[in-house]
């Protein structure tokens, strides 16, 4: 899969759709494993400041 | 494996032309504006909620039930703007159903080819909107990759 996302028509025809392609770098468990947790940190923030809470 | 930034869209008939007009507008309209989303706590709520608090500003918040209603509210003008899909967004933008304000992305999209500087710029915090994450492992059989979008 990673292999065809950087085909360059299949990356056009992606970016053409309004997708944004991540760095080869960004696409293993070890760097998802690193993400999360930094994405639960940066929209905790407004998550807070808008009163939302899954129930 | 992608991300897919967030469009700021306005109703058309807003009286602002680019973003730096668009956040004073804001700042002094807050309490007369209400921007629109597919719910609470979706993919097109948060961004924009990031986006006031980037701004400063307070805003009223009405949540719809999916990005088609609000879209439809937007363009008949009975809320102020939204953060929607690119894909959707952009299509709106296009046609002049709605006005298109900013591309809340690090770099342009080719998708549309929006004027104003992208809302990074103004605000880096609201960048990187929503992601689509699909993973797969090769050991693993093929029914168990997960794709999933976080809306």
């Amino acid at each position: 899969m990673s292999d065809t996302i950087d085909d360059p028509t299949i990356r056009k025809r992606l970016e053409e759709l309004g997708l944004e392609i991540v760095p080869p770098e960004h696409r293993s468990p070890e760097y998802l494993a690193k993400y999360l947790p930094q994405e639960i940190e940066r929209w905790a923030k407004p998550i807070q400041a808008a009163g939302i809470s899954a129930d | 494996m992608s991300e897919s930034p967030r469009i700021l869209i306005a109703r058309k008939d807003l009286p602002v032309n680019n973003l730096k007009e668009f956040v004073a507008y804001i700042k002094a309209n807050e309490s007369k504006m209400q921007f629109g989303s597919a719910g609470v706590g979706s993919g097109t709520h948060l961004p924009c909620v990031l986006f006031n608090l980037a701004i400063g500003a307070n805003v009223t918040h009405v949540p719809y039930r999916g990005e088609g209603p609000v879209m439809q509210d937007l363009i008949g003008g009975r809320i102020d703007y939204m953060c929607a899909t690119i894909q959707s967004g952009a299509a709106q933008a296009k046609e002049g159903t709605v006005k298109g304000i900013a591309v809340m992305s690090e770099k342009r999209v080719p998708i549309i080819p929006i004027s104003p500087p992208p809302a990074s710029r103004a605000c880096p915090a609201s960048k990187r909107a929503s992601g689509t994450l699909s993973s797969c492992r090769r050991a693993r059989p093929i029914r168990s990759c997960a794709s999933s979008t976080r809306r």
